[in-house]
């Protein structure tokens, strides 16, 4: 026994001074000695101080800059994953139609003549309570709809009006008390969602609950809920829908279409590259063209193209897979070359 | 799509036969260090053990592990570099109990299944010392009992001596491929710092949203000591992640270069392994054979999930059939058809939950890899692979012979090379025999032991929480998926692998609710204890019983050779081998698959819309 207790205790003394002290040691000071920058994380630093990590993604949302890929992880990179939603999870075919609706053109020189958000403005207002079809059958995005901007316990103008519609229109309620007796708390906005697009599609047919700005008295401006008949989340919520209508057929396969990665999230939610097919698409390349240079649109546009293909590189040293550009590296590039026009 | 696999593979297998030479020099038992090295051997062997003396040694520095594991995590608060960042302003605090039971238990068993987030609940010193301490040692241990499995199926008279096994092995084998590892990993951009989380400012303003007070947030980048962790993480089939989302995390796995290196690392020693079994035993034939049926249930492995999973889109953005639900008694509900969305998956396949940087094709080789070795690192989310992709996965962990962990895999092997000898033993109506000693009842009971062991660990769980709230109200993902999940969960933790379906809701946090950033699981004690406890009996059992075996094998006289013995470096044995494992696996798991990802992919897809 005296033996084994030896054996343990030593071992154990010898392997952690080892392996967790003396190890490590040597792996940071190999790491500061021969590769500074690379070994704190590869920071990339301006005038202003740290701008971005390389290896990062960094969030980009408006129009002057090429986008990432979207993140389950919301770019916190101190919080990385993935959606890890399966291909049966309706959670992730919404994700994609939501993202897409607003944003997707028809093919250069096929569709409509019209812009396919028109289109399925049309289709939304062809059927009265469009609305109320969707919000009884589709599991995910009417809860959304109702839940957007919950912060802690309070609802966001979307869940507010809800309840004020329930209020004004006693039946909303009625419906759920009916089929939820044993419940002693009030509905929530989420829980009303079916009944309420049923009520306002009555009310207010064809139309949408969508948030509009408006000028208050004191001249600030405020948001709140109107029905309307052309909105994003129109396009966002019935995208799929509109897609899926057989009677819409030819106008979808018009469509252009998106580059996959553009549309769905890594796995960690940091991944900083994108493919270079997704740079160089209309969804990307025309529209920060257009934003950078209205005026001289062609050459700014043919002049960021070759920004980007400089930049782009293929994995394994060009012996796996497609071309991808680092959209941090992309985007910082583009703000020398292409300064952002001043706001008006 | 395929010339990744086969450079992964290929440079596994080439650098196998030197490593698996240098092992056996090693392990054989005339090995001779150098002077500064034997100070220290004369310290720790007490001498030759026997089957169960090396048995109990190794009982109990895995408790000593238990014990310092657990302090360490419960110290964490008062320990030194617990660095301080945004986040985290005054540091990280303790775990909860459970949590650390089955982080602990998680880290001495190899498996590295973690219901905790790297970057979020652990301080560098906690990574530095839980983490990797554990990672060498725990590693170490199965390597020691196929090299004293090893010595008894030879008939040698003793075992060897435990500690001083554990010791050759994390200091002459794992210290020095970690730091040449480490220095190709840190030469590709992975951080090594012990500065806390660097902040940065945005490049378009406020794009991480404002403050209350109208200032820009910066984005908050975890960075740490990831270099020295890596290396072993992979070397040692580990498969604990620095970060949350482990390799597919940039900073843990820069660039394609560093994926294949992470590939080979973890290949590098379950292949050398056989190499060493054959070179110990004086049986390269045998080991041969067995070296190409598991290689060739690793390569069907890695087609299957390629030809799901990167050859094929992810159905969720696809067109769909519409059809009816019929229910007793109510009115038909019919579901329309879903048109396909404009997205353009070719040539890349399916993307949700994977990395560009990779290249395609990476995301499903690295989950065969991870698996079939019970390494349990990941690259991409496996919950988001393609439902047919994910058997892949889940097949490794299952017949957990396809190379299998550290050691460990080999002993599975082992398992059911008895168990085959002995099916063919009855088949041709002779005692069956094994390398020269007769296989009797003894025997074949600890070979059940072992082997029987593991589907009960996975099926017995999976049932129960898949019948209860602890389960249901757990999954991320509706229908089949959600069951995969579960099956997923107690397959990885009976495997000793560690990955994860990670959707499952199975995170506590810390011990204190206020520090948590999101709110914890329902069930996450439950899903704690239950695999803590499953890891440890999924661990020890299959490790204990084969020692016993071969403690038994090695008193035995040796037959002589005739005609009539079944020789086990041939074809034919190859055959019966491959024979045994898949119809035993197929027996006993392919229900539980068909009721996970087979209903998965047959749809309805999307689950409810």
């Amino acid at each position: 026994m005296k033996n084994h207790l030896r054996g343990n205790l030593l071992l154990l003394v010898f392997t952690v001074g080892i392996c967790c002290v003396l190890y490590p040691a040597v792996m940071l000071g190999l790491g500061r000695g021969l590769f500074p920058t690379g070994s704190s994380g590869g920071l990339v630093t301006d005038k202003d101080g740290a701008r971005g990590a390389l290896l990062i993604a960094q969030p980009f949302t408006s129009d002057e800059y090429f986008w990432p890929r979207p993140s389950a992880a919301s770019f916190n990179a101190t919080a990385s994953g993935g959606s890890n939603w399966g291909g049966n999870n309706p959670k992730l075919r919404d994700r994609v139609a939501q993202q897409l609706g607003p944003m997707v053109v028809y093919k250069a020189g096929r569709g409509s003549g019209r812009t396919p958000q028109q289109d399925l403005e049309t289709w939304f207002a062809a059927v009265p309570d469009r609305a109320a079809t969707w919000a009884a059958d589709a599991s995910v995005g009417p809860a959304n709809w109702a839940k957007t901007d919950l912060a802690s316990d309070k609802y966001g103008l979307q869940g507010e009006y809800i309840l004020m519609w329930a209020k004004e229109h006693p039946k909303v309620t009625d419906e759920w008390t009916k089929a939820n007796p044993d419940k002693a708390d009030d509905a929530k906005p989420e829980d009303l969602v079916g009944p309420f697009f049923a009520s306002f599609a009555r009310v207010h047919p064809g139309q949408w609950p969508g948030v509009v700005e408006f000028e208050q008295p004191d001249k600030t401006k405020a948001k709140r809920v109107e029905p309307v008949m052309s909105d994003a989340a129109i396009h966002a919520n019935f995208f799929d829908l509109w897609l899926s209508d057989p009677a819409n057929a030819a106008l979808v396969a018009d469509l252009e279409p998106v580059v996959a990665d553009m549309v769905t999230a890594s796995g960690s939610g940091l991944d900083p590259h994108i493919t270079l097919r997704n740079a160089l698409s209309v969804y990307q390349l025309d529209r920060v063209a257009r934003k950078r240079s209205p005026a001289d649109f062609e050459n700014v546009k043919r002049g960021i193209a070759e920004l980007v293909r400089s930049k782009s590189f293929t994995p394994l040293s060009g012996l796996i897979g497609e071309p991808l550009v680092n959209v941090l590296e992309l985007n910082i590039g583009l703000n020398k070359l292409y300064p952002i026009l001043p706001t008006p | 799509m395929w010339l990744l696999p086969f450079v992964i593979v290929s440079t596994a297998v080439l650098l196998s036969v030197p490593v698996g030479r240098y092992l056996a020099w090693l392990m054989d038992g005339t090995y001779k260090p150098p002077a500064l090295f034997r100070w220290f051997e004369r310290r720790l062997d007490t001498g030759p053990q026997s089957w169960k003396q090396y048995a109990v040694s190794l009982l109990l520095f895995n408790i000593v592990m238990f014990g310092f594991g657990y302090l360490v995590l419960a110290l964490q608060p008062m320990l030194p570099l617990n660095q301080r960042d945004a986040a985290f302003a005054d540091g990280k605090g303790m775990l909860s109990p459970t949590t650390i039971f089955n982080t602990v238990t998680s880290f001495l068993t190899n498996t590295n299944l973690q219901h905790y987030s790297g970057e979020q609940h652990l301080s560098y010193f906690s990574q530095l010392v839980f983490v990797l301490w554990n990672m060498f040692t725990s590693a170490a241990v199965g390597f020691c009992v196929i090299a004293a499995i090893i010595r008894g199926l030879r008939g040698d008279a003793h075992m060897g001596n435990f500690y001083l096994d554990l010791w050759r092995v994390v200091v002459y084998v794992f210290v020095p491929f970690s730091v040449a590892t480490g220095i190709l990993l840190i030469a590709a951009g992975m951080p090594m710092t012990l500065e806390p989380s660097a902040e940065i400012s945005t490049v378009q303003v406020a794009s991480m949203g404002a403050n209350d007070d109208g200032s820009a947030k910066p984005q908050v980048i975890a960075r740490g000591p990831v270099a020295a962790i890596l290396p072993i993480k992979h070397l040692g089939t580990n498969g604990g992640g620095f970060f949350g989302a482990n390799s597919a995390h940039p900073f843990e796995n820069p660039n394609a270069w560093t994926n294949v290196l992470e590939c080979v690392s973890i290949l590098n020693f379950p292949f050398s392994l056989v190499v060493m079994f054959g070179r110990m035993l004086k049986q390269p034939r045998h080991a041969a054979v067995i070296y190409t049926v598991m290689m060739s249930m690793f390569v069907a492995m890695i087609v299957w999930a390629v030809m799901n999973d990167t050859a094929q889109p992810n159905p969720a953005l696809t067109a769909h059939p519409g059809y009816t639900v019929k229910v007793a008694g109510q009115p038909d509900k019919v579901i329309p058809a879903l048109g396909g969305l404009p997205v353009d998956q070719d040539g890349l396949g399916n993307l949700e939950g994977k990395e560009l940087r990779f290249g395609p094709s990476a995301g499903a080789t690295f989950s065969a890899v991870t698996t079939a070795v019970t390494c349990g690192s990941v690259n991409c989310m496996h919950d988001s692979l393609n439902p047919l992709a994910g058997i892949t996965p889940l097949v490794g962990m299952q017949l957990n012979c396809v190379f299998g962990g550290k050691g460990v895999g080999m002993v599975n092997m082992l398992v059911y090379l008895i168990t085959g000898v002995f099916l063919a033993g009855l088949m041709v109506g002779r005692t069956p025999e094994y390398l020269g000693k007769k296989v009797e009842a003894r025997e074949m009971k600890l070979a059940m032991l072992a082997l029987l062991i593991h589907p009960f660990l996975i099926l017995a769980p999976t049932g129960l929480f898949a019948a209860l709230d602890w389960g249901k109200t757990a999954t991320n993902n509706p229908g089949a998926h959600g069951f995969s999940e579960i099956l997923y969960e107690f397959s990885s933790a009976s495997a000793n692998n560690g990955s994860g379906f990670e959707g499952l809701a199975d995170t506590q946090g810390f011990n204190d609710p206020k520090k948590n950033l999101s709110i914890p699981a329902p069930y996450a004690a439950h899903w704690d204890i239950a695999t803590g406890l499953v890891m440890l009996f999924g661990r020890f059992v299959p490790i204990i019983a084969p020692l016993a075996l071969a403690g038994s094998l090695a008193r035995k006289k040796r037959v002589p050779f005739t005609s009539g013995t079944l020789r086990t470096d041939t074809v034919t044995f190859g055959c019966v081998l491959l024979g045994t494992v898949l119809l035993i696996g197929a027996l006993l798991f392919l229900p539980a698959l068909a009721l996970g990802p087979v209903a998965d992919h047959l749809g309805p897809t999307p689950f409810g819309r």
